[in-house]
Parts: structure tokens; sequence; C-alpha cells
């Protein structure tokens, strides 16, 4: 594969940004069109374009931890939200809303449930980079030799 | 306080697993420090529970189901914590010399430490439920003990093996179990013990429970695993295969005999399948030249026994057995930590090779002796006080029939004692084979650490034995809980003359006989009979075989013949559920909002026809991702965005996935597709898009109940906090389903990785053809 100039430099511009829409949208996503798994997808195609523009080296170089631990950690993560009531004496997974004043946004309410779509988040993240560098293994590495 | 226990072996445990690379020596202490607390704080509640106040602790896990952990701290229960912990901590002290490399015994440290817990958990539990998960917790932890070694494949065939016959015995032990609670209508066991259900369905219970206790504790026919799993180091054996596990099918026999000792299957079962074992275990044991696989042999003949004193069921067999439990701890421990000394001192267990060295070794012999003399029922040791006892209380027993059985099979079995005791004790320190005495290359005194702990246990076989009636009492005071007119026998060295002192006598003067005729014995080769042994191989052998015959009629390598399945399942389903659920309507069809939906539609569908047609796979690829893209906008016209979003975002990323696999495939589809004829191929494909399509219409003009959303759009802000539903119903609703989505999602991501690595070891793409795929990217 010969690396375009113009793919490159669209990739990193759009690297960070495309990253960022991905937070904004899980965080958003209790109220709005969004959420864990949206982000998680959005988060993954950032990072399919590095794969895309730079090959599979880059790609590693990019994400320093390896997809199976995202994977561990996300899966580990819904987990622990899922137990936590338990301590408390609530049912598994029951979400519990904590009233909180931000800054901008005034009174609003802190559900646990983010932190459930943050696990589904990098869950999803860990699963596209996994099949992603399994499945484009030789492919990047070939691209990197020839240029 | 079982609360406790458990918390401190599984603290153990985890220290254990992971810090395995950098604990060196320090493993032992992982695994004797929670034992050693362990041991203190069940030693603490003693004087309570000689006095019979026992405690009942319940954890309620699902109180639907009436599912919870129940454990209860009895005389019988905290007795036998007592022989797990405190022989834990020899154990451990002794692996701390045993092993040549600290790495080692780190290895053992999480497993033996989990090990240990599920033990306490095992002889603590009051719940049958409770009681089997700690059952199987202990069949695992043996299994990853025996196959310690895992680059040997005796050894990892052996943890197989003791893990299939165990496992599959613990299944029919839950059936059993399961039974007995539905008919005593509780789960606790001491409550189904003391209503004693009876009836054929309690029998079958009954049967199913023994052969689970036979499996765990080797008794005929199903003690082959046991000399198999001797391929644990010795400190493993000592522990699990000798003095605790193996233990543990006993255990449970004594705590349901003087329930059930009286239903018709009981008695006779336990009686002939003790007595076999114990005849087959003694005389195999004198066939043996591995000391270690002596004592292995000699454990299954002593659990035969321990089995029919467990299962008896009078009051008198049942004190007798928990005497004898202990006895047996005491000194077949020792015995295989002297056979450990030995091995590490002069690197061999042949009695060819060894013999003579109680010259060299003398304070071994002298430990070894002290344990045999035990083991062989000599005065004045425990083991004789116990034996004597045993077999009195065999003379007694209610109704004779049985009992003159069991007699008559003890004491022979106890002839074959005497005889292999001699055979090891001689081999090893005495002149057995002084022809090749001096084979032995080299050897070494041994380490305090491996003859101080077998020293321990052998002293207590003598000073208990000597203070019988104060052991005895104690005994009498803990067995109480099974049994209360247990806590009326006592243990003595001198009865009188009776028939116990008889037959005590016959089995040592016969035991001596048979040691020195028995040298014919170990050459001779006895014809290959059907064996329980046999039967596993045969039915390991066969079930691989049935495997492989079924993976290749149902995966033929074909996947359009997977797809083609697929859709013919779906295509039945639909056609069964739309037959029963009979005529639908009630409804309008609403076919579309505007006509931009109209197109929409049409423009997938053109598309879709367009991957059917398309002769190359990239030009499929491309049109399966536009008209998932169209199908996007539909459901975006319809109002829900959130599927809109996921849906394009899946096909973008569907592609990449898509075109990185196409560089593996050829260009062009294969021109026919060999798995099925072409008329086939096109049933199951028009069958399965007309029956999806009636299905969805019909689901769509049909409603018999309220929809779900109205409920969660009232409860959406209040109970979760969020106004999206789709996300409030995906993480909290239902977020038990999206737990198991994304754990499905997970595996299936390993699996593919893995698959894909399969794959790239075996072969590698074609040239031509990746320069065919750059072509088209570019």
């Amino acid at each position: 594969m010969r690396r375009s100039e113009l793919m490159d430099t669209t990739a990193r511009g759009l690297f960070h940004i495309t990253l960022l829409i991905s937070v904004w949208l899980t965080f958003r996503g209790h109220n709005a069109p969004g959420g864990g798994f949206i982000g998680g997808l959005v988060a993954a195609s950032a990072f399919v374009m590095v794969y895309l523009a730079r090959g599979a080296v880059a790609l590693r170089r990019t994400v320093r931890l390896a997809p199976s631990t995202l994977i561990g950690v996300g899966l580990a993560l819904a987990v622990l939200v899922g137990l936590a009531p338990l301590v408390v004496g609530d049912q598994f997974l029951e979400t519990s809303l904590t009233p909180i004043t931000l800054p901008v946004i005034g009174d609003t309410k802190l559900a646990s449930s983010v932190l459930f779509d943050v696990g589904v988040y990098l869950m999803v993240v860990g699963v596209v980079l996994l099949v992603i560098s399994e499945l484009g293994a030789e492919f990047g590495h070939a691209g990197e030799h020839r240029s | 306080m079982t609360l406790v226990l458990l918390t401190l072996t599984a603290l153990g445990a985890l220290v254990g697993f992971v810090g395995k690379g950098h604990l060196g020596r320090w493993g032992a202490a992982t695994f004797g420090v929670p034992l050693a607390v362990g041991a203190v704080l069940l030693a603490t509640r003693l004087p309570e529970v000689l006095d019979g106040d026992y405690r009942t602790e319940s954890y309620r896990w699902i109180d639907g189901l009436d599912l919870g952990f129940t454990f209860r701290t009895d005389g019988y229960g905290v007795m036998l914590g007592l022989i797990v912990t405190v022989i834990g901590v020899a154990i451990a002290i002794y692996s701390a010399a045993y092993f040549h490399h600290g790495r080692q015994v780190a290895h053992i440290a999480g497993p033996i430490t989990a090990f240990a817990g599920s033990m306490l958990g095992l002889v603590l539990a009051d719940d049958v439920l409770t009681l089997f998960i700690f059952w199987e917790l202990t069949s695992v932890t043996s299994f990853l003990l025996i196959g310690f070694d895992d680059e040997e494949p005796a050894a990892i065939g052996a943890a197989r093996k003791a893990l299939l016959v165990t496992g599959a015995g613990g299944l029919a032990l839950l059936g059993g179990l399961v039974i007995l609670a539905v008919e005593a209508g509780t789960t606790q066991l001491s409550a189904i013990v003391e209503q004693a259900p009876s009836g054929t369905l309690v029998n079958v219970a009954l049967v199913l429970v023994l052969i689970g206790a036979f499996s765990k504790s080797a008794q005929f026919p199903l003690h082959f695993w046991l000399p198999g799993a001797m391929k644990a180091p010795t400190p493993i054996s000592a522990y699990l295969h000798s003095a605790t596990m193996v233990k543990a099918g006993i255990v449970l026999i004594a705590r349901m005999a003087p329930g059930f000792a009286d239903a018709a299957v009981w008695r006779p079962l336990v009686v002939v399948v003790g007595g076999v074992t114990m005849l087959i275990g003694g005389a195999r044991a004198l066939r043996q030249f591995d000391v270690k696989l002596l004592l292995a042999h000699g454990t299954v003949s002593q659990l035969g026994l321990l089995v029919i004193l467990a299962g008896f069921g009078t009051s008198a067999t049942t004190f007798v057995a928990v005497a004898m439990l202990v006895t047996h701890a005491v000194f077949k421990a020792p015995l295989f930590m002297v056979v450990g000394a030995v091995d590490h001192s002069t690197g061999t267990r042949d009695i060819r090779h060894l013999g003579g060295l109680r010259r060299q070794m003398p304070v071994l012999a002298v430990v070894g002796g002290l344990a045999a003399a035990s083991m062989a029922a000599l005065p004045p040791l425990l083991g004789f006080a116990s034996k004597e006892k045993a077999l009195d209380a065999l003379v007694t027993a209610e109704p004779a029939g049985w009992a003159i059985v069991a007699t008559v099979m003890v004491t022979v079995g106890s002839v074959l004692t005497v005889a292999y005791t001699i055979r090891w004790w001689w081999g090893i320190f005495g002149d057995w084979a002084p022809v090749t005495r001096l084979s032995v290359p080299h050897h070494h005194a041994p380490e305090a650490g491996l003859v101080v702990p077998a020293a321990v246990f052998a002293g207590f076989g003598l000073v208990a034995g000597i203070a019988s009636w104060w052991f005895g009492d104690r005994v009498a005071e803990l067995a109480s809980s099974l049994n209360p007119k247990a806590a009326e026998k006592y243990l003595t060295l001198w009865a009188g003359f009776n028939t116990a002192l008889v037959l005590s006598a016959v089995a040592v003067a016969g035991g001596v006989v048979v040691a020195v005729l028995g040298r014919r014995w170990e050459a001779w080769q006895p014809p290959r009979l059907p064996s329980g042994d046999g039967a596993y191989d045969a039915s390991y052998q066969g079930l691989m075989a049935l495997a492989k015959r079924v993976t290749r009629i149902v995966q033929p390598g074909s996947l359009p013949a997977y797809v083609g399945v697929v859709f013919l399942t779906l295509s039945v389903m639909l056609a069964v559920a739309l037959l029963r659920g009979g005529g639908g309507g009630g409804r309008e069809v609403v076919w579309a909002d505007s006509p931009l939906q109209v197109v929409l539609a049409m423009l997938v569908a053109v598309l879709a026809i367009g991957v059917a047609l398309a002769p190359r796979r990239f030009t499929a690829a491309l049109l399966l991702g536009g008209a998932g893209t169209f199908q996007a906008l539909i459901f975006l016209f319809w109002g829900a965005p959130d599927l809109a979003l996921t849906q394009v975002l899946v096909e973008t990323l569907a592609l990449v996935v898509l075109l990185l696999a196409l560089r593996h495939l050829p260009e062009r589809f294969s021109p026919e597709a060999a798995w099925a004829p072409k008329g086939t191929r096109l049933a199951i494909a028009v069958g399965a898009g007309v029956l999806v399509t009636a299905f969805a219409w019909l689901a769509g003009t049909t409603r018999v109940g309220a929809p779900p959303n109205d409920v969660f759009t009232e409860a959406a802000v209040p109970q979760a906090g969020g106004r999206n539903i789709v996300n409030v119903i995906l993480v909290d609703f239902r977020a038990t389903d999206t737990l198991g989505e994304i754990a499905v999602l997970g595996i299936a991501a390993v699996g593919v990785a893995n698959l894909v690595r399969a794959a790239r070891r075996h072969r590698r793409p074609a040239p031509e053809l990746r320069h065919d795929v750059e072509q088209e990217a570019t």
C-alpha cells in the first residue's frame, strides 16, 4: 500500500478531533443521541484512520495499550459498576444518582451508569483494534517496508 | 468465623497466584501463615464446641431461589478443619525444604492455598449446595496440583483423569443432593439428615451421593485415578491425596450415615464397595516397588476401611470412623513425608535400589517406623487403639448380617495392611534388596525441615496412643455432633481378651506371613480384566473420536454452506412462529411517512440486488456498505437517531474489516458453489426473504400488549436520570443484557484474533492477490 500524503495529513488533522467527539458523544449519551457504544465506534474509527493512512506499525505506536487490555479493563469496569451497588445493599447494576452543581451547566445529576458506558466504550475500542490489528498485521507490515 | 477463614485463605491464594514469580521460598509462607492463623482460630472455638455449642453462619445470595452459603462449626467440622489447617502448616514447612528451587514453592503456593480454603469450606458447609461448590473447588485445585509439572505428559494425563473421574462423580453428587433437598424441603444438610426422608426416589439419590463420594475417596471401581495422582510432588500427595481431599467422600458419608444408613441401598453398597476397595488396594500395594505408589495403594485400601466405618451408621462405628479419620491423617502424612525425604536425599523411591537406610538415616527410620507401626495397628500406637475399636464396633454391630461381612473383609484387609507396611519399612530401611543396596550413587542426610514435621505427627501417634483414653474422650465429644450416642464411646489400649484382640493378633501374624511369602506375588502378572481404568481410557478415546467425527460432519469448511444453514434455520423458526401465531392484523400498515423514505428503500433494494449479482467480491462489499448506509438514513427519518448513528459507524468499520479480509480471498466469487444445487440455494434465499418480510409485516400490525416504551419513558428521568431512553435502556433498565452482550463481543474478538493468528501460521497470501487489492484501493 502506497502512503498517500493527502490521507496522511487528513488523518493527523482529524485524529484528535475525532477522539474528542467520541468522548463527548459518550457522556452526552444519557440525555441525547450517543452513548458508550457509539462513542467507542467513533474512537475506533479514529484509530482505523491512522491505520489506513500510516499502517499497522504506526497504529501500534499510537495505541500503546494492547487491545486485549482495553477489552479486559472495559469489561472489568462494567462488572465493577454492577457489583458496587451490592456493597450498599442495592440490586446488581442499580443506578445511583448524585445531585451535583457544575459551574456552567448548573444543577444536574451524576448517574453511576455513565461509568458503565465508559466500560462499554473501552470494550468496543479494544474489540475493533484487536480485529484490525490482527486482520491487517501482514498488510501494514508490507506497507511499512515499501514506504 | 468461617468467613474469616475463607477470606484468609482466599487472600493467601491471591498473593500466591499473583506473586508467583517473585515469592521464591516465601511462597511457603503465603500458604502456611493463613493456615496457622486458621488453626489458632479453630482451636479457640474448641472449648465451646466440646460443650456442644455449635454456631451456624448464613450468607444469603439469591433470596428468590433460596440460594446462599451456610456453614456450621460443629464438633466434627471443627475437628476436620483442624486436620486441614495443622497438616497444612506442616506441609508448608516441609515444602520450603523439599523443593530444590524457590520457584517451585512459589508455583504451588496459589493453588495449594486455594485448595486449603476450599477444603475448609467443604468440611464446615451445612448447606448441600455450599458443600457441592467447595467439593468441586477441591477437584479443580487438585487438578492444578497434580499437573504441577505441566511439561510432563504423564502428569497432564493423570491430572485430567483425576479431574474427569472426580468431576463426573461430582455431577452424580449434585443430582443426589438436589433430589434429597427437594424431598426434605430444605437445602440444610443437618436438617436433611435429621428428617431422613425415605422412598424410591431417596434411594436413587443416595446411590448418586455415594457414587460422588466413592469417586472422590478413590473407591473401587473408581479408585484408579489416585495412584496416577502421585505424579504430583510428594508434599502435595501427602496433603491432598492422603490426608485431606480424598477424605471428602468419607466426610460426607459420615455426615449422612446417621440418617440414611438403614435405607435399603446404603449399607450393602458401603460395605461391599468399601470392603472390595480395602482388599484390592492392599493387594496392589504388595506389588509396588515405588514406595510412594505403595503408600498410594495403601491409601486406597485405608479409604475402603474408612468408608465401611463411616457408612455403617451405628453410634460405635461413627465414633470410630471419626477417630480413624484423625489416626489415618496423622500416620499417612508423615509416611509420605518420609518417602519425600528419602527421595530428596537419595534420588530414588525404588525399593530395589534402596534398603539398609536405617544405618545412614537412623532418625528418619525411627520416625517412619513409628508412623508405620500406627498404620499396621501395633500397640501402643494410636492406630492400634482405633483399629481395635473398629473391629469391636463391627463385631458387636446390629444388624449382624452385613456386620459379619464387614468384619471378615476388614480383618483380611488388615492382614494385607500389616504386610504392605512391613514391605514399605523394610524396603526402605531394612535389607529387602541386599544385592543392590549400594546402587544408590550418592545421598546426603535429610534436612531438618523434612524430618521435623514428620516426627511431630509420628510422635503424636505415639503420645495419643499411650493416652488413648484421653484422646478417645475428646473424639467422642467431637463425634457427638454426628450422633449424640457417640459421646459415650471411648478408646483404650487394653479392652480385655475379646474377639477384636484375637482378630488383631490374626492380622499381625497373617501380615508377617504374607509379607514374607508375598515376594512371589510381586512378580506375578495379573490377567487383564475389565477395570475402571480400562473403561476410563476407552470412553475417553471414544469421546475424542466421536467429537472428531461430529466436527467433520457439521463443519465441512464451506462458508456459503454455513450461511445457508443459518438462513435455513431462521426460515424454519419464522415459519413455525408464523403458523403458531396465527393471523395478525388489527393495525394499519404505515408504508411510508414521506416520498423520501420510499426513494431510500428502493435504493437499498437496488443495492442489495447488486450485491447478489456482483461478480467481484470488492464490488459486492462496496455495494453492501452502500445499502447499509441508506438503511441508516431510513432509521434517521423514522426518528431513531441512535440507531442510525450506530448503523453508519458499524457500516464504516465493517467495510474496513471486510476489505482487510478480502485480501486473503480470490478476487472473483467462485463460479459455482459446490455445497448444494442451485435450486436448493435459490429456495433457501427466496424462502428466507419472504418469511422475514411476512414476519416484519405481521409483527408491525399486531399488538397484543401495551408497548413497553411508555413505562420506560415515564421511568427514565426519575429512576435513571437520563432523557435518552435508548441509552437508559442499554445502561440501566436492561444493563445486564448489555453486560452479557459486551462479554460475548470480547470473547468473539479474541476468538477472531486467534483464528487469524492460526491461519497466518499455515498460509501466506498470494503476492499477485495483494497487488490486485492495492490497485483497487488506489
